[in-house]
């Protein structure tokens, strides 16, 4: 034997490597190895025959032991796929996973395609598609460009991943291999015997030599001892040794060939020297199929399908595409030929399925087709012994799918080579489907095996068996029901005090800032499918209440907060003359407030647009001179001092030295616990309009304001601190002079240069601030008032003023409808929605709802926000409708409250929150199976329910 | 490689070099890094015919009164850096064939080239020249030191190895790789063909087909001389392996040869095939860079010389050029990514030496190897410190302050800054 022979490649590699090469392994954790069974929902095992449903798939040291339907005994590691399909591994019959870029040599029998494949990579793409092994290409060009392989994509073993790196020689009968270039073998130190030759043309350069070249090359290597075969340099001859392989039958010869005169060349050579033969994306098959078959030629075919990818071509008429082949593969196969099918070049490998699917939808039958990737792919590629079906004894290869192979949305799970998982979809996935057997959208519509697509936070699609994408996880609950997240119109959940109460609500308490996203509280409401409420505090007088509107299931305080200020309540009940004029009043004094900041934002929008120009200078106004206020006494300057208690906890003293100018206060206040230092003093602003004082200052952790009234020397009112909610504070006046306040530095004014002329916002007065955002359209005001004048007054009141609003009691309602006068405001009942009325049983929600009004259901309780849906059953059980009810708890207060791009339906685009009963929403007997808020699975009792 | 070989090419190109001084020459030092043993404070370093006579604490070694004193008392000496493979200061290092392993690079160095200047100013005092990367067999090396006016005055010793490469410029990696085994199997055939032509002589001689006083006189074909001495081991290959896709194969012709590797700096996907290594490797100079991780797409950086650190692996460095040209910045780029000091101290010293079978000449300070020596203002690893002296074999080769390069470079730095005094006093 020459020594130039190469040592089989395996065993070289072993050699150099020693037994076992470390790869780091991809995703082999949390995964049983060794001994184990996989329990599948259907094994299909790769013979393109056999799908055993409810099969046990064991496995031994990385082999096949066995398939059968017998449960393993206890103490066997089990791998789950029920509810999924396992197919044996792909073989992938054709890849470009080795970029071998062609040799400029015509001729290189005894390059090895396995030299360019690169054993460290991570072949995710691959292993996402469910490609075990591959075929390794050795340039594409070329007459005989080399010898392929086949290896598998993952392993720590190189040794073993090698299947074979003598698949096959592959000669290539095409075009291409007419074109080689001419080569320049110059020697280094010409002399007479060693002259200095012209660039060698290298043949053939034309299809009539093609088989001539070949039947020489092949006669030449039959001589054994020939020594290398080829011309020019050392470096650039052959070993002849695979071309004897093929011709001894040891080693298929690869005919690249896509015409049929190609493919019959191909068939010639075939027989005249009896070999054994694949011919590699043989498009034009269909006229020589029979023969090939008679032959025994086998194909791998390439998809010529491309997707999401732009195919240029056509533009010209005149010009020369070549036409996609579809049908080749179903044409060969028909005919009886050996088919593997893998995708073109270009397609990632994770959509190796999709593209063998085109094969189907162009005549192959499916059986076939997985036999094209499993158990025929491997014989094409001579690799059947060990890969392509899950036999007893052969590798344990094999791939979990969430669906039937070849269907669109169908997503490999897991991907096991050797008995390792390789790669396992990763569970927090981007994209989100719930299959239900019946979607109640809460516009009324029902779907019937309907599906929810969630994607980050939205509702991306909802229909009747829709496909679903590849890569989202599928949450199955075929028997289940689905709605939107129910909504509490009224809860107190989240504001609970610790020793104390509910506080009574505020119109200027910063609801948002006080809530926690992850408060406990918020879960037994989640429990029963509350997604959303709106929160605030005790009902009280006229002024009572903002509301916040929240999620109960955010991961996060940003999806916590649905909207901070939602609405106001109100209790309304006076009847008489003038008895709405307080109302009104509010109404006036909020809709100024509300024009100034419409002002504000016109004027900042101008000034922004107009900002290129230059900006008229704001008129400054004329201060009244310093002296002025020293001169008389008035009735704020001073030190002011004050205590209040917070939480019966905490004293705080507060301090106030004041000044005032025309109507402007300007001061400081320092506050501070008892005896133990006051906080640093803060300038402050204010006015001072009528006997009262209001003033405006940061501190504790946020804005805060004292709004007092003026009376001698003593100072009532109230001081609103931020999140921490308001305290009545009762102060004295212990100095008539200036204090710091003259003596501390002038309060700091902006540097002139950068007063560029924006406009000044108005100042924030959060107790108007609840109003402006309902006059805006952004919150609805909820007015608890029972008797019928009161009714009728408010109603016309904030109709006349155009104030959205909803009621909520309205006793008198329930006898009267035409105390509305035509008009149809929402109506918040509840927790009572049957009452007991002289022993009749009122269904007050009924009752509503029947009189074409919007009905919505509050609970106005903390724990008891839980029963919410079950208020609603019991209004179904008196008689109101299942489809009114359903309204009420998601759509109704949505669009009552302005919240209908978010949230009440299922709809493209709103927030995915979502319920899912195991039957009936309103059936006592009814478990919620699944809660979906802001795109994530919050509750899910599907195991418990089992 | 042969050692005794070697040793004689030593031996002779010491006796062939002139103006080596017989004087003795001591070397005061207040720190010496031996590279060989524990630090030497207040040393001094006592030379003689070129070698090191003695090596010790000032109090232990007399300075004979007939020595020329170098007073470096405030200064650090260490053994000149060594170089195991570099390309530098040649006139074409690469042949556009591929297959020429009759090259030698004595036909292309330049004595003159500023490279060696740079070398010297550098502390470099021995430098293992090879042909470039370019080429798939590319000639033979030679250890050169900086310093001569012709190749014969810098040679230290000839044909130390032949150059191998398996960078695939143009083509692609796997026919690079048949290529390479072809180019040898080509040798082995040659040289099986020429045995079997000899034992028939000898088989004919023997019979008596040959007169008896003819002897086999024919020769090895010159042009295949060196590859014959590859395959027959009599001489090492320094392989070039551009990056962990080819490290399978070279470990393979591993196998077969007698092969040092020279390192590309992608390495992260073989970290467990470095681990197998069990020889010293050379690295190419660039020693950091970056790659994005095709799943995470976050971009990762890396560090050659620290990955076959964790490997156990011992390395050399080379010199590349911008920054990476000079020492400290290689060794610091070594420390920065956590090699400890003594392993970068050594992958410019006793690794390289070894690494060039000769380390019992050069690469550390002991009694008997050469006085190759570098006279530093500070630490070798800081960017402020200077080489003030370089001495090869006991003869001052280079001083900072006659460096005219030096010299003009601050000359002309000084009268950029020196019209800008009397702006600054405005300013103030």
């Amino acid at each position: 034997m020459s020594p130039s022979l190469p040592l089989p490649r395996g065993a070289a590699l072993a050699a150099a490597l020693g037994a076992a090469m470390v790869v780091a392994p991809l995703a082999a954790q949390q995964a049983p190895s060794g001994t184990f069974a996989v329990r599948c929902g259907k094994l299909l095992v790769g013979d393109g025959q056999q799908a055993i449903t409810d099969a046990w798939l064991y496995v031994r040291d990385g082999k096949v032991e066995r398939v059968s339907k017998t449960p393993p005994a206890d103490d066997t590691p089990v791998v789950d796929a029920s509810g999924k399909i396992v197919m044996p591994g792909i073989v992938a019959v054709d890849s470009d996973l080795a970029p071998a870029r062609d040799s400029e040599y015509q001729v290189t029998p005894d390059a090895y395609a396995v030299d360019a494949f690169d054993f460290e990579r991570s072949w995710r793409a691959a292993l996402e598609g469910g490609v075990t092994s591959a075929y390794l290409s050795p340039g594409r060009s070329r007459l005989v460009s080399g010898q392929g392989a086949v290896v598998k994509l993952a392993g720590t073993d190189l040794v073993e991943r090698v299947l074979t790196d003598e698949a096959c020689l592959r000669v290539n009968f095409g075009p291409a291999a007419l074109r080689a270039p001419r080569v320049f073998e110059p020697t280094a130190h010409p002399t007479d015997e060693d002259p200095l030759e012209p660039a060698r043309i290298q043949t053939p350069t034309s299809r009539i030599s093609m088989l001539a070249e070949l039947r020489a090359l092949f006669a030449a290597a039959s001589e054994q001892d020939s020594g290398p075969g080829g011309e020019g340099p050392a470096e650039h001859r052959y070993d002849e040794r695979a071309l004897r392989m093929v011709l001894q039958g040891k080693m298929p010869m690869r005919a690249s060939a896509q015409t049929a005169s190609d493919i019959r060349r191909a068939l010639q050579l075939q027989q005249e020297l009896g070999l054994q033969m694949v011919l590699e994306s043989p498009d034009e098959i269909e006229r020589v199929a029979a023969d090939a078959a008679a032959q025994q030629a086998m194909a791998a075919f390439r998809m010529p399908t491309m997707f999401g990818k732009s195919v240029p071509g056509g533009e010209d008429r005149f010009q020369e595409i070549k036409e996609p082949s579809f049908d080749a593969p179903a044409k060969a196969a028909a005919a009886g030929m050996v088919v593997g099918i893998s995708p073109a070049s270009g397609v990632p490998l994770r959509d190796f399925l999709m593209s063998v699917a085109i094969a189907v939808r162009h005549g192959l039958p499916e059986s076939t087709a997985l036999r094209a990737v499993g158990l025929d792919a491997a014989k094409v590629l001579g690799v059947d012994q060990r890969v392509g079906s899950l036999q007893a004894g052969k590798d344990a290869d094999f791939v979990v799918l969430s669906g039937d192979p070849l269907a669109v949305g169908t997503m490999v799970e897991a991907t096991w080579i050797d008995g390792v998982r390789r790669y396992a979809r990763s569970t927090d996935s981007q994209l989100l489907a719930v299959r239900a057997g019946r979607i109640h959208d809460g516009t009324g519509r029902v779907l019937r095996n309907g599906v929810v697509l969630i994607q980050d936070g939205r509702i991306k699609a909802v229909g009747e068996d829709l496909a679903i994408p590849y890569g989202a996880e599928v949450l199955e609950l075929g028997d289940g029901v689905a709605t939107p997240g129910f909504v509490d119109v009224f809860s107190h959940l989240g504001l609970a005090g610790e020793g104390t109460g509910v506080p009574a609500g505020n119109p200027g308490q910063l609801l948002h800032e006080v809530l926690a996203h992850d408060d406990p509280m918020f879960e037994p409401a989640l429990r029963e499918g509350i997604t959303s409420l709106l929160v605030g505090g005790k009902d009280g007088g006229l002024t009572s209440g903002r509301l916040a509107a929240i999620k109960t299931g955010a991961a996060d305080r940003d999806g916590l907060i649905l909207r901070e200020i939602a609405g106001q309540r109100m209790v309304f009940d006076a009847i008489g003359p003038g008895a709405t004029k307080p109302l009104a009043d509010q109404i006036a004094r909020a809709k100024k407030y509300a024009d100034g900041w419409k002002k504000y934002e016109k004027a900042l929008a101008d000034w922004e647009a107009g900002k290129d120009g230059t900006p008229a200078p704001e008129p400054e106004k004329p201060e009244p001179s310093e002296g002025d206020a020293e001169k008389k006494v008035d009735p704020v300057t001073g030190t002011w001092e004050a205590e209040i208690v917070i939480q019966e906890r905490f004293r705080l003293q507060i301090k106030l030295d004041l000044t005032l100018k025309g109507n402007k206060v300007t001061g400081q206040i320092s506050i501070g616990m008892g005896g133990r230092g006051r906080s640093q003093a803060q300038d402050i602003e204010g006015t001072f309009e009528n006997g009262t004082l209001k003033i405006e200052f940061r501190g504790m952790g946020g804005s805060a304001t004292l709004e007092a009234t003026i009376e001698g020397d003593n100072l009532t009112g109230q001081l609103s601190l931020g999140p921490m909610g308001s305290q009545e504070v009762n102060g004295t006046r212990t100095s008539t002079k200036p204090g710091a306040a003259s003596k501390a530095p002038p309060p700091r004014r902006k540097k002139k240069d950068d007063d560029d002329g924006r406009p000044k916002p108005p100042k924030t007065d959060q107790n108007l601030e609840p109003m402006r955002a309902i006059l805006e359209g952004r919150g609805t005001l909820v007015v608890r008032t029972n008797r019928a004048p009161a009714i009728q007054g408010v109603v016309t009141l904030l109709e006349k003023e155009k104030v959205s609003y909803a009621l909520t009691g309205a006793d008198d309602l329930l006898d009267d409808g035409a105390l509305l006068g035509g008009k149809t405001p929402a109506i918040v009942v509840g927790p009572e929605v049957v009452v007991e009325d002289d022993g009749d049983l009122v269904n007050v929600a009924a009752t509503f709802a029947d009189h074409d009004l919007p009905i919505m259901f509050g609970t106005g309780n903390c724990a008891g926000t839980r029963y919410l849906p079950m208020h609603a059953a019991y209004a179904v059980r008196y008689g109101l409708s299942p489809q009114d009810a359903l309204q009420a708890l998601t759509l109704w207060p949505a669009e009552a409250f302005h919240l209908d791009e978010r949230i009440g339906s299922l709809e493209k685009g709103k927030d995915a929150d979502l319920v899912i009963f195991s039957g009936n929403p309103f059936e006592p007997m009814s478990r919620v199976l699944l809660v979906v808020c802001n795109g994530r699975v919050v509750v899910d009792n599907r195991e418990q329910t089992k | 490689m042969n050692l005794s070989l070697l040793r004689i090419a030593v031996a002779s190109a010491t006796i062939a070099l002139p103006a080596l001084s017989q004087d003795l020459v001591a070397v005061k030092a207040k720190t010496i890094h031996t590279m060989a043993g524990p630090i030497v404070e207040d040393g001094v370093i006592l030379l003689q015919n070129g070698r090191i006579k003695a090596i010790g604490k000032q109090a232990d070694v007399e300075i004979p009164w007939s020595a020329k004193v170098i007073d470096a008392s405030d200064k650090v000496v260490m053994p000149t850096w060594v170089i195991a493979h570099s390309s530098g200061g040649m006139r074409g290092s690469n042949e556009s064939m591929q297959n020429v392993p009759w090259l030698s690079v004595a036909d292309a160095v330049d004595p003159g080239s500023t490279f060696f200047e740079g070398m010297r100013r550098n502390g470099v005092g021995t430098i293992h020249t090879m042909p470039g990367n370019n080429t798939l067999m590319g000639g033979k090396g030679m250890v050169l030191r900086p310093a001569g006016r012709t190749i014969e005055d810098m040679t230290m010793a000839a044909d130390t190895g032949l150059k191998l490469s398996l960078m695939a410029g143009g083509g692609s990696r796997l026919q690079k790789i048949r290529e390479m085994r072809r180019a040898i199997a080509d040798i082995r055939e040659y040289l099986a063909d020429y045995n079997r032509q000899k034992d028939e002589f000898e088989k004919e001689k023997a019979a008596g087909a040959v007169a008896d006083d003819k002897e086999w006189d024919k020769k090895i074909d010159r042009k295949k001389q060196a590859a014959v001495d590859l395959i027959e081991k009599k001489m090492k290959g320094w392989l070039y392996v551009p990056s962990f896709a080819e490290l399978s194969e070279a470990m393979r012709m591993g196998q077969e040869l007698d092969l040092n590797f020279v390192l590309g700096p992608n390495l992260d996907e073989a970290m467990a095939m470095l681990r197998r290594l069990k020889q010293p490797v050379v690295l190419e100079a660039t020693l950091e860079y970056f790659e994005t991780d095709a799943e995470t797409r976050e971009e990762e950086q890396f560090c050659s010389a620290k990955m076959l650190a964790d490997a156990g692996v011992p390395f050399a460095l080379s010199l590349g050029s911008g920054p990476t040209g000079n020492p400290w910045w290689q060794l610091g780029t070594c420390v920065r990514n956590g090699v400890s000091r003594e392993q970068a101290l050594a992958a410019l010293t006793t690794v390289p030496a070894k690494m060039i079978g000769m380390d019992d000449q050069v690469g550390s300070l002991s009694e008997g190897k050469l006085g190759n020596l570098q006279i530093l203002t500070g630490d070798p690893l800081s960017a402020t410190t200077w080489v003030e002296m370089v001495v090869l074999e006991g003869e001052l080769v280079y001083e900072r302050s006659k460096d005219p390069r030096l010299q003009y470079l601050f000359e002309a730095a000084e009268e950029a800054a020196a019209p800008q005094e009397p702006k600054k006093e405005e300013g103030k």
